[in-house]
């Protein structure tokens, strides 16, 4: 019998196989992956997009405030331009996160990786960016976990 | 632009460098890409292009929020191998930018020092 879901907390830590509500479909499994995210850590809306602003795979919140993904997904597309000056001008590396705020205290966290070597984004909006780092770990590792078993039968650090 | 006192401006952004070690430097540029005063680690590469690069990040900030209907720009933080690069809007008065140390430094740990910074900086246009 499948226990209870674990804490947000508990659910970072380890690389073994942690989902609770699970399917063997990778979109479908990452689009469970994003909706848990979106409900543990209270998000607006949390979206995989390509550097293009293209959507792969979205969730967004039940509760009246929410993001569009769609919208999420576009900036993502803008947010990729500007990292790309950045990198060049500035840090001359690659930019792991970016995160764009408002003036009400709405924000866009983004975390760059490849993932079977394309680039692509994962991006989470939120009022509360305090566990936003952390979300994101959780997001990026849980991501890779579930395309890499999928693709390549094992994830890419060789862990199981 | 009005008068501004660069004095102040520049003791209060050493200040913060002085009281925050992560902080390799402090950059504040006016809305044309031009530095007004830099303290800190300036020697540090990327000082001298901070301004501009913040002027270019702001105006697309500002584009990207209000074509996706978010509120006015307000912070923007990048996380990369040479540390955080901060980029805050002063509103007409310009742009202030900082880099601190690299992860694991947590940028939260002096977020505070740099919105009171940026309350001190305001004061000093009005």
């Amino acid at each position: 019998m499948m226990s209870e879901s674990p804490g947000f907390q508990e659910n970072v830590t380890g690389f073994s196989d942690r989902r609770v509500d699970r399917t063997d479909e990778p979109i479908p499994a990452v689009e469970k992956q994003l909706k848990r995210l979106v409900a543990d850590g209270d998000l607006l809306a949390a979206v995989l997009a390509g550097e293009d602003g293209l959507t792969i795979v979205s969730s967004e919140s039940e509760s009246e405030e929410r993001s569009d993904p769609e919208i999420v997904s576009a900036l993502v597309g803008h947010i990729s331009r500007i990292r790309g000056f950045a990198e060049v001008s500035f840090f001359k590396d690659r930019v792991r996160d970016l995160m764009i705020g408002d003036v009400s205290g709405l924000s866009c966290h983004c975390r760059f990786f490849d993932l079977m070597d394309q680039p692509v984004t994962l991006a989470i909006v939120l009022r509360n960016s305090e566990r936003a780092e952390e979300i994101l770990e959780r997001g990026e590792t849980g991501i890779r976990r579930i395309i890499e078993i999928h693709y390549l039968g094992e994830p890419s650090d060789g862990t199981c | 632009m009005g008068h501004v006192d660069f004095q102040k401006l520049k003791a209060f952004c050493e200040a913060v460098c002085r009281c925050n070690p992560e902080v390799a430097w402090i950059a504040v540029g006016d809305r044309q890409g031009l530095e007004l005063v830099a303290t800190g680690r300036i020697s540090a590469p990327g000082v001298l292009d901070a301004p501009a690069l913040a002027e270019s990040v702001h105006a697309a900030g500002n584009k990207l929020m209000h074509a996706c209907d978010l509120g006015s720009f307000d912070t923007m933080v990048m996380t990369g191998t040479r540390g955080y690069l901060m980029v805050m809007p002063l509103g007409e008065l310009g742009i202030l930018t900082v880099q601190t140390a690299p992860p694991p430094v947590a940028f939260s740990t002096i977020r505070g020092d740099i919105e009171w910074l940026r309350l001190r900086i305001s004061e000093l246009f009005v």
